[in-house]
């Protein structure tokens, strides 16, 4: 097994701390390696040229690369590599820039030391690497797309135009969401369901879009590329394709008349109804719970479209991606019970508003006061209701409310130029293009407004009466108006936690879906194959909810358009011959990606590599294909095989949170002690108890464990399987004599070089206190050795400065 | 049901009554008070150091493993903000590091949602339905702040218990705006105006009688009624009776076992017209 | 400003966030608590610009000031502010910064008897402490009065003065918890 040991210099990066020469010739007699090298930059072509060069005449069949973080240039080295013929995965990085030469600037002769430990480590794992060979699955061409609000519209739209099958599953009986009930939008004033109805109709026609409305998703199972999903179409009542949509006549034979879901409480409909005269499809439906069965409409409809027997029918459709673009619900303004909605008929939320103000709404574009039905003379807007509220757990701004009320304000008055309109707000944000220039027009019309948060309303003499600080001038006031809007903040869709919950969505404390990242992947969800648009993951306007949906496609397409998946090949696999199915695993996979065949089995598409089961997995059924037990054994001896300082500190590391923030601690300069020998896992669940006690049978003083900060685990909840892991590891360490502190956790994110130095220090002062290993059991027994110890690797022998 | 019994300074001074007619009407229900041994003062609004707040009240609620009842708002209030803060457990080792009994928590409830738990709908303990008394709900603020059990702004629970009675409630805007006491002493008009305003407020929404939940309201609305009546220029003439006298007249307990002589603007004329529809019935 | 004067009134600022609670920094001046404040229209400076006063560490006009002792302890500010400030807090902060610092009034006396009685006696009885108020305050005297014979000729002065066993147990509540 030849190996080749490249030590970068880094220029003086690596080269002024570190001595290079003698990290070179250390590393040409350590077993198994064929040929050394120092090279000036190593991921420079010239040294890439030299390491390609040297697999082809020494040839070697695994590289080891020491310079700086593989998070860094881990794909640099595996495309040389691969250039030259070898398996990619045959690469090992020893990390002596980052997590060494960096953050012990002053201490050379000890750097160059653990520098050497680094090398052996690397080494020592690069001897067990496997290649790997990544795996392809055929996958489905089809997507889900579920919710038909703006964002799921134009998701559907173009992947049906890029090719790609859409089944478009909504809620309610129309597709449209909320901006299909807006009047006017702003910054420009035009009309919303002008724009929107001729895309809704598009969706409704287009040959590679299936339209399910009046239906919910019951069931997801599978992964990435090939999901299985059930759900319901509900009973219209009416049959779809008979009903001519002429609205009227079944719905003027009804007797029952209910409050209209979209005229918010200030319109009518009856109980069978069409939504609104651009609904799509354009049929009747049934409210069942509404109506009487008296079967007059059944007689009025002309084209005898009416079905009171019809049932709900069931789906199940398999789809490689699902996007989830299930939008927003506004916020309950009678949950602000000071603000007297529901018990002040003048007390309307921006979305009555915006039903009156539109044409075919329920006053026919009026803006009347509901107790009297005379056109408002003078109008109160409120902003920030349910939002930028701790009071109602809404600390969040919702971002478009500033803008509507701005756009409604203008469009009364420009209908009724003498009602006298006034805005209180905090602050006006009106942060996108045009939005600023759109407040100053409002402002030219002569629309008032004042700073401040309005405390209560109450009705005095039949009008509306505000209380409120107006902060620029300190004066506390009471303002009589006829109308108050208050314009309320948006809420996640409550109907979209059963959604949630069956794909395994993670919620910000806001409550709104969490994308992978907040900024680098602003429509990807943890899940793979799962993406989110529009306001599923936060309020937005519409045009960032339109680019949301075409950027969630295009994801969607990116994954599915080849018709395969290419898999990395770093996943976990079992030993059927092992598995004793206690399905300890099922329940701890954080991508749900194990089932409970007998044996488990690992599906590899869904399987992201944390590597949590091979530690939980009681019979050690479990191993992963990259990180493997062996590997990380082997890591863990090299570190321990020569003992130069106390204490010697064998620490795992996270790869996405504490090992990035021991790169930045390098990047940062930040100097501390260099007791630590730092091995990568994909996440701190990996850590299996073997490998804690095995570091310290080896004379290893202490193992640090640091992992992400509680809650933004990667996978999950990996760091919280790790603490209970740890501490029932201190549980034993204290069984057979050992201080239970000589294993530590800690938490940190990718951001906290200096909190990961940190808890560094306070260990190393720890482990002093404690004495090197074994000091414990000799203060009790008289000098006797530990069950974990070994003869020969005692802690007096490492105990040199 | 057993509770601790917390009655609270003014039970031995200005809220008399509340004491007695709390007694009273517990009796009646059949809810065993056992008065908490050797309680001390809950510092009213006066004490201004949240930490000897928290301590004044751990030490009432370290006397009991009961739950403990209240007829005073103010007491309520502190209790509970108290119990909040002791769930900080740097608070609690430090209050109890003065503390000889040690606190380690505590059920706080006020008496009259203890009363409508205890009372039926349609209870044949009632003998004495209020049946159009028009009664006024004036929660004040410290019943229902800080928000805890009920709406901070908003409750209904005065006007259920009213209903129960099968009396009539009257909704106050004021029901829980401040009745102005705790200045009272140093800052007269100030207290005196916003307790006219609800005095007037009830009066014009032709309230027959006021119900509180606190002493202090007690104290501003009916001891102070008829000099607010002088200053003001204008008649109330509408008794105040606390939540427990009010259920009492309707459980049938006489005058002097709910100390009706001891409000200021008697409601014994309120009392004899219940009676007289009764009796017509 | 002095750097001196500058350093003395940050540690002024950070005792009453120790105080009321770290939440005030982060006050956007909405003004829904003066709004909410049914003595507001006494108050100069209002609620909010206290807290504005506090935040910046100006401690003199904080502490001098009607509106301490307008405050009725209502809490509407309390459970209307948009942040989960606590005014009310605020406000009792700066009562017993005043107090610690000796700052005198009528107002500041009421509280201080009022404490004193607890310290010493366990319990408050009205007619001891109006008594002592009246020392300091005699203008409170036609209102105590007509409340007095009010009170008296209802039975509702309390004869004795209540003490109760555990008043060394009182007295080192209020000592020690008080820093």
């Amino acid at each position: 097994m030849p190996t080749g040991v490249y030590v970068c210099h880094c220029g003086l990066n690596i080269a002024g701390v570190l001595n290079v020469e003698d990290l070179k010739s250390f590393a040409e007699k350590l077993p198994g390696v064929a040929v050394a090298r120092d090279l000036q930059f190593s991921c420079s072509d010239i040294g890439q040229e030299q390491i390609q060069k040297d697999i082809a005449e020494h040839k070697l069949d695994r590289v080891v690369v020491a310079a700086c973080s593989p998070r860094l240039h881990e794909p640099t080295f595996r495309r040389a590599i691969s250039k030259a013929g070898l398996n990619p995965y045959m690469l090992e990085m020893a990390n002596i820039r980052e997590q060494c030469s960096w953050v012990h600037m002053d201490q050379p002769a000890m750097a160059t030391e653990k520098a050497k430990d680094l090398i052996r480590m690397a080494v020592a794992k690069a001897e067990l690497l496997q290649p790997l060979e990544p795996e392809s699955i055929p996958v489905s061409k089809e997507v889900l797309v579920v919710g038909g609000g703006v964002a799921g519209i134009a998701a559907a739209l173009d992947l049906a135009d890029a090719g790609l099958h859409v089944f478009l599953v909504e809620r309610r009986p129309t597709i449209g969401g909320y901006m299909a009930l807006l009047t006017d939008v702003f910054p420009t004033n035009d009309c919303s369901i002008c724009v929107l109805g001729p895309k809704m109709s598009e969706v409704y026609n287009h040959p590679n879009i299936t339209l399910y409305t009046y239906s919910e998703v019951l069931g997801v199972e599978g992964s990435v590329g090939n999901f299985t999903v059930s759900g319901v179409r509900r009973a219209r009542y009416v049959d779809e394709k008979l009903c001519k949509g002429c609205i009227n006549e079944c719905a003027s034979a009804c007797p029952v008349e209910v409050s209209s879901e979209y005229d918010f409480g200030i319109g009518k409909r009856k109980a069978i109804y069409v939504p609104y005269p651009q609904a799509v499809p354009l049929a009747a439906c049934i409210d069942p719970k509404a109506c009487i069965g008296c079967s007059r409409c059944a007689e009025a409809c002309p084209a005898d479209a009416v079905r009171l027997e019809q049932e709900a029918q069931d789906f199940k459709i398999n789809v490689g991606a699902i996007i989830v673009a299930t939008g927003w619900q506004p916020f309950d303004a009678a949950r602000k019970e000071e603000y007297g909605f529901g018990r002040y008929r003048d007390v309307i939320t921006t979305l009555q508003m915006e039903r009156m103000l539109n044409a075919s709404g329920p006053t026919k574009g009026e803006v009347v006061r509901p107790s009297t039905g005379e056109i408002a003379g003078s109008i109160a807007f409120l902003q920030c209701v349910g939002s930028r509220d701790a009071t109602v757990g809404n600390c969040y701004c919702s971002r478009i409310c500033c803008m509507a009320s701005l756009k409604n304000a203008q469009l009364v008055k420009e209908k009724y130029p003498d009602t006298d309109i006034t805005i209180y707000y905090m602050d006006i944000r009106a942060c996108g293009e045009g939005y600023e220039e759109f407040y100053i027009r409002a402002q030219k019309l002569g629309i008032n407004f004042v700073r401040s948060r309005v405390s209560s309303i109450q009705e005095e003499e039949g009008r509306i009466s505000l209380i409120y600080e107006d902060t620029q001038n300190g004066e506390i006031r009471r303002a009589k108006h006829d109308l108050a809007v208050l314009s309320v903040g948006l809420e996640p869709d409550s109907n979209a936690e059963v959604l949630g919950n069956l794909l395994g969505l993670s919620r910000r404390p806001d409550r709104f879906f969490e994308i992978a990242h907040p900024k680098m992947r602003p429509v990807e969800a943890h899940i793979d194959g799962v993406f989110i648009a529009g306001c599923a993951s936060g309020p937005k306007e519409i045009p960032i909810s339109i680019a949301q949906g075409s950027a969630a496609a295009a994801k969607a397409l990116k994954l599915l358009h080849r018709g395969f998946l290419e898999l990395e090949p770093t996943s976990a696999y079992v030993d059927p011959d092992k598995c004793i199915q206690c399905k300890l695993c099922v329940d701890i996979c954080p991508k749900k990606a194990i089932s409970v065949k007998s044996p488990a089995y690992v599906d590899e598409a869904a399987c992201k590599g944390c590597g949590s089961c091979a530690a939980a997995c009681p019979v050690d059924a479990i191993d992963m294909r990259f990180f493997s037990d062996q590997q990380i054994l082997a890591q863990v001896k090299a570190a321990t095989e020569v003992k130069r300082e106390f204490p010697l500190i064998v620490a795992f590391l996270c790869n996405w949170c504490s090992y990035g923030a021991a790169d930045l601690a390098g990047t940062s300069r930040i100097q501390y002690p260099t007791n630590a020998r730092n091995i990568r896992v994909m996440c701190s669940a990996r850590v299996d108890p073997s490998f804690v006690l095995e570091a310290l049978r080896q004379g290893a003083d202490g193992v640090l464990i640091a992992g992400c900060r509680i809650g933004e685990c990667h996978y999950k909840d990996g760091n919280y399987q790790a603490l209970q892991r740890v501490n029932v590891l201190k549980g034993v360490l204290e069984k057979v004599g050992l201080d239970p502190g000589r294993v530590k956790i800690v938490w940190c994110a990718a951001s906290e070089g200096e909190i990961y130095a940190q808890d560094l220090r306070e260990f190393i002062a720890e482990l002093k206190a404690m004495g090197p290993i074994g000091t414990e059991l000799k203060r009790r027994d008289g000098g006797q050795q530990p069950d974990l110890a070994q003869p020969g690797n005692g802690p007096e022998e490492g105990e040199k400065p | 049901m057993k509770l601790a019994y917390y009655p609270g300074c003014v039970s031995l001074s200005t809220g008399k009554e509340m004491d007695i007619s709390t007694r009273a009407v517990c009796a009646a229900l059949e809810i065993e008070l056992e008065e908490l041994s050797d309680w001390n003062c809950c510092g009213a609004t006066h004490v201004s150091n949240e930490q000897v707040a928290t301590g004044l009240a751990a030490r009432n609620m370290a006397q009991t493993e009961l739950p403990i009842m209240t007829p005073c708002s103010i007491c309520y209030s502190n209790l509970r903000s108290a119990v909040r803060r002791l769930e900080d457990l740097e608070v609690r080792e430090r209050v109890n590091a003065v503390l000889e009994k040690k606190y380690s928590g505590a059920a706080v409830r006020h008496a009259l949602d203890v009363i409508l738990e205890s009372l039926e709908k349609k209870d044949e303990r009632i003998v004495l339905p209020l049946r159009e008394m028009k009664v006024a709900a004036y929660y004040g603020c410290l019943l229902t702040r800080p928000a805890g059990q009920y709406s901070p702004q908003f409750p209904t629970i005065l006007e259920e218990l009213t209903r129960r009675l099968e009396a009539e409630p009257v909704e106050l805007r004021h029901k829980t705006a401040c009745c102005g006491g705790p200045i009272f002493m140093p800052r007269e008009d100030a207290a005196d105006d916003i307790a006219f305003a609800i005095l007037a407020e009830a009066k014009e929404a032709g309230a027959e009688v006021i119900v509180t939940v606190c002493p202090l309201c007690h104290l501003m609305l009916d001891a102070k009624q008829r000099a607010l009546e002088q200053k003001k220029g204008q008649k109330i003439g509408i008794p105040v009776l606390y939540v427990t006298q009010l259920v009492g007249i309707a459980l049938g307990l006489g005058p002097e076992e709910l100390g009706l002589e001891m409000n200021s603007v008697s409601p014994m004329a309120v009392v004899e017209r219940a009676y007289e529809k009764m009796a017509k019935e | 400003m002095s750097a001196v004067t500058a350093a003395k009134d940050m540690e002024f600022k950070s005792e009453v966030l120790r105080l009321a609670g770290p939440e005030m920094q982060t006050c956007i001046q909405c003004g829904t608590c003066s709004a909410s404040c049914p003595t507001a229209h006494l108050m100069n400076p209002s609620i909010r610009k206290l807290v504005k006063l506090c935040l910046e560490g100006r401690k003199k006009e904080a502490l001098h000031n009607e509106t301490l002792w307008l405050c009725t302890s209502c809490l509407l500010c309390t459970v209307r502010c948009p942040r989960g400030i606590r005014p009310k807090a605020v406000v009792s902060a700066l009562k017993d910064i005043a107090e610690r610092e000796g700052v005198r009034g009528r107002d500041a006396s009421y509280e201080e008897f009022f404490l004193k009685q607890i310290k010493s006696n366990g319990r408050i009885a009205e007619l001891p402490l109006t008594a002592e108020f009246l020392l300091v305050y005699p203008q409170a005297a036609v209102q105590s009065m007509q409340m007095g014979l009010e009170l008296i000729s209802k039975g509702k002065i309390a004869a004795k003065l209540e003490r109760i066993e555990g008043r060394d147990e009182v007295k080192r509540i209020v000592e020690e918890l008080r820093e």
